[in-house]
């Protein structure tokens, strides 16, 4: 799953060197835009819609992985 | 003449975080000055879950950047904005997810032309609001059918570019001017 996450990542930020504590705001600086725009690309890809007010506790790669799995998203 | 109501966009390039706060409360005296308001420096008031604003409820701020730019709204009015550098991504699929179905039907007709200029104007609207993205972020539309509105909810969405970006400026006032400090402002380092 966090290959999958940081493929994503880097996809749609040109960013790399993604890790499991990258913080999206803190680390990558991404705008709200970016945020949204990973979030529709992990929906897509895991099959599961997070709502809207979820995104934003979701900070860091982690706690994207931690949520998919609380969703019973498989690895 | 002082004026009532206003609303200035400050334009800066290379502006690092560190240097925000320091240079949003520049651009407050400058406003103020500009106004002939009282000069009175502001401070930030940042709290959890509520829209970064200044200790004086007569003056208003929001930011946005985007890339190398960074643009600070101050105004006598609430405010909003928003910019962003058009780039590829994947539109249709965020299309779908958060804009309005009015929205999405203008975007096929426009062949997702004006993607960016529909996410600006509603991202400037939220930031008006202060509410930022939520589950209502699809609830409205800042298109009318076939073109884009040009008002919303009493705000005007006032759309702008400068070089490659595109913005919004999200205000009570039909009126804004965009002061462009990128090549005055030397106090970086």
């Amino acid at each position: 799953m966090l290959d999958v996450i940081k493929a994503i990542i880097e996809d749609i930020t040109g960013r790399k060197n993604i890790t499991i504590e990258t913080d999206f705001i803190k680390d990558l600086e991404l705008s709200s835009f970016d945020i949204v725009n990973i979030i529709s690309a992990v929906e897509e890809r895991f099959n599961i819609s997070i709502p809207t007010r979820d995104i934003w506790n979701i900070h860091q790669v982690k706690d994207a992985i931690n949520y998919l799995r609380e969703h019973g998203v498989q690895e | 003449m002082a004026c009532r109501s206003k609303v200035s966009l400050y334009l800066y390039s290379g502006v690092m975080q560190e240097q925000r706060d320091t240079l949003i409360i520049k651009c407050a005296e400058d406003f103020q000055h500009a106004c002939q308001l009282p000069v009175r420096l502001p401070e930030i008031v940042r709290k959890p879950g509520i829209k970064p604003h200044f200790d004086d409820d007569r003056l208003f701020f929001n930011l946005t950047h985007s890339h190398d730019l960074w643009i600070c709204a101050i105004s006598t009015e609430p405010v909003g904005i928003d910019l962003e550098l058009p780039r590829s991504c994947r539109m249709e699929l965020v299309a779908k997810r958060f804009f309005h179905s009015d929205e999405y039907r203008y975007l096929l007709q426009d062949d997702f032309r004006s993607f960016f200029t529909i996410w600006c104007a509603k991202e400037s609207y939220v930031k008006y609001l202060g509410t930022g993205i939520d589950d209502e972020f699809k609830n409205f539309h800042v298109t009318d059918q076939h073109t884009l509105a040009k008002q919303l909810n009493g705000c005007f969405l006032h759309h702008f570019q400068v070089d490659d970006y595109c913005g919004c400026l999200c205000t009570p006032l039909p009126f804004y001017q965009l002061l462009d400090r990128r090549t005055t402002y030397e106090n970086r380092d």
